[in-house]
């Protein structure tokens, strides 16, 4: 069966999460030759998902969290903008359910611009599979803020002054917690300045989360520099 | 390197107090935090190490080793601060926050001034409630000033500027910029004695007549007061081709407030004053470390790293604060992005450096 690439796929589709057998198969099934490779599936599987991408994960804490988000190309699947700080022209990154990722840099900075990026359907999975199980899905900033502040004396909340908070945003389709249907996820969280989070609270899975998605917008930022599209 | 207990900052709430419209150290979060016994937004927050018998603080800032980078930054830094001497007209290339500015380099010396303002001096942004005060809790930012709030029913302005008398603040119980209670007047630099007869925050009583907000230090205010160029070093924003040449009359005077130790009155024995004093290396000993952040992802141009505690056992209401060291961290530091554009300013070395004279150094 011919493996087809997130790009080549202009309607909804469904995945599998079969280890040796990953196929993608259109949803709308026209084609008799579809249905029949649908069928076969649907026996391996056991199920016919939706119209979007199902993954289980298994956290540390033996949680299976199965999820899907929207490979619609007006839906915005996952944001990270900033705000705050000495400086105020913070750069904000959107991720789209066809995989393109819009980056604006705002024009008071040397490298502004609108950059577009195209996350392979694998990329975006891997994203959003790390947002979700680091709890990103699920979490408040109250929560994340009581993990934290509980190491400190008054249960208060560390501060960087000057840092920016970075708002997160992310919305699934489905969400799935250990077999119950959630229904569609949508959550933001705002915490001010991860990175410094992270160093004075290492294992909490929210902040690690936090900052690895940073990590990673700013890798994809600078891939294939040369090839902006303003 | 010093340790206080852990607590945090920001209060006085119920007496009246005086500085122009400055805010201490940490005040959004306390604002957020505080107990009901602790009006947080209106502590006085004194540097570290203040217990309420000092009349001498010293406090040592090192380098640490690998950003010498900031050797010529923190002294000129330092020396401001000892000083402690105000102008008009301190400011070139001051931005607003809501004017676009410029590209180009940030200033690093001025960014170190700014940072040590909060870590060493317990200085929080003038311009808090108009840009990035989360008043109500809710994680989003509350713009309480004009231009940005524009076309919202949170202020009604008559000439455009952010900050002045005339806005309104949506929130009445949140006062938390101290300002003259003679003429509200945040830049002008006069012979006023500094404490709690001649400063407020509460604006519902000692505002002057007409005046509706602690006018903020910022450049549109000073303007229209009648000083060109004029902004607190402690203003929220920096932009590239800014420039502070002194300290303005904002900071000074909240410092003056906290000097004024505990029964807040100018001129009596529990006075205290500051002393910064430059340490080449660090040892372990020094009171704030500066350093280039090479530790976080992205980091922004500066950073104060800092907590705040009780000075000393107070009743119902505290009223007194003291910079601390994180619990966690175990130490108060300013870090700067060693990957920015820095325009580092021609005091690479600083005072002392020319003529042998290391005696400021610590060596």
């Amino acid at each position: 069966m011919k493996r087809l690439t997130h790009r080549m796929l202009a309607k909804d589709y469904v995945f599998t999460p079969l280890p040796s057998l990953q196929i993608q198969i259109r949803s709308n099934c026209r084609p008799l030759q579809w249905i029949a490779v649908t069928v076969i599936i649907a026996l391996l599987s056991g199920s016919c998902v939706g119209a979007n991408d199902a993954s289980s994960i298994r956290n540390s804490s033996s949680v299976v969290r199965d999820f899907t988000f929207s490979s619609d190309p007006s839906v915005e699947i996952l944001s990270v903008t900033f705000r705050g700080g000495l400086l105020h022209n913070h750069p904000s990154y959107r991720i789209y359910g066809d995989g393109r990722i819009e980056i604006f840099i705002p024009d008071t900075r040397q490298d502004s611009g609108s950059y577009t990026r195209t996350l392979t359907f694998e990329e975006m999975r891997e994203v959003m599979r790390f947002a979700v199980d680091h709890h990103l899905a699920e979490s408040s900033r109250e929560d994340v803020e009581g993990k934290i502040s509980m190491k400190y004396a008054g249960n208060t909340m560390p501060h960087a002054t000057d840092g920016y908070d970075m708002i997160f945003s992310i919305h699934l389709t489905t969400f799935v917690r250990d077999g119950v249907e959630l229904g569609p996820k949508d959550n933001t969280i705002i915490m001010h300045y991860p990175s410094f989070l992270l160093r004075v609270s290492p294992d909490t899975e929210e902040i690690q989360g936090l900052v690895g998605i940073q990590r990673r917008l700013l890798d994809l930022r600078h891939m294939e520099e040369n090839e902006d599209i303003p | 390197m010093k340790r206080l207990n852990l607590c945090i900052l920001f209060i006085v709430a119920c007496l009246p107090s005086s500085t122009n419209a400055g805010t201490f150290f940490s005040v959004e979060r306390q604002i957020a935090n505080a107990p009901s016994n602790e009006e947080a937004p209106f502590a006085i927050v004194h540097p570290l190490g203040y217990d309420g018998t000092q009349v001498l603080i010293k406090l040592d800032i090192c380098v640490e080793s690998g950003s010498e980078v900031l050797v010529g930054p923190v002294q000129r830094a330092i020396q401001m601060w000892n000083q402690l001497s105000s102008t008009t007209g301190n400011c070139s290339g001051c931005v607003l926050w809501e004017e676009n500015p410029p590209t180009g380099l940030l200033s690093l010396p001025d960014t170190v001034l700014h940072e040590i303002g909060h870590c060493a001096m317990g200085l929080d942004h003038p311009n808090l409630a108009e840009s990035e005060f989360d008043v109500d809790g809710d994680g989003q930012i509350s713009h309480t000033s004009f231009t940005v709030s524009a076309g919202t029913a949170l202020v009604t302005d008559s000439n455009g500027v952010r900050g002045d008398a005339e806005d309104q603040h949506p929130f009445s119980s949140q006062d938390i910029a101290w300002f003259r209670i003679r003429d509200n007047n945040p830049v002008i630099v006069d012979s006023i004695m500094i404490d709690k007869d001649t400063y407020s925050r509460a604006t519902a009583v000692d505002l002057p007549s007409g005046h509706n907000y602690a006018a903020s230090a910022n450049r549109g205010v000073a303007g229209i007061l009648g000083f060109s160029n004029t902004q607190s070093v402690m203003y929220s924003g920096i932009a590239p081709g800014t420039q502070y040449h002194s300290l303005a009359a904002d900071e000074v005077n909240m410092v003056r407030m906290g000097m004024t130790g505990v029964d807040r009155d100018a001129g009596t024995s529990d006075d205290y004053t500051i002393e910064l004093r430059f340490k080449a290396t660090c040892t372990g000993q020094e009171d704030i470390i500066a350093r280039m952040n090479t530790i976080d992802e992205n980091p922004p141009p500066g950073l104060c790293l800092a907590d705040i505690a009780h000075s000393f056992q107070q009743g119902l209401i505290v009223l007194h604060w003291s910079i601390i060291a994180d619990s966690l961290l175990q130490e108060v530091s300013i870090e700067f992005d060693p990957n920015k554009g820095w325009d580092f300013g021609s005091d690479i070395f600083f005072s002392g450096f020319e003529n042998g004279d290391f005696s400021e150094w610590g060596m």
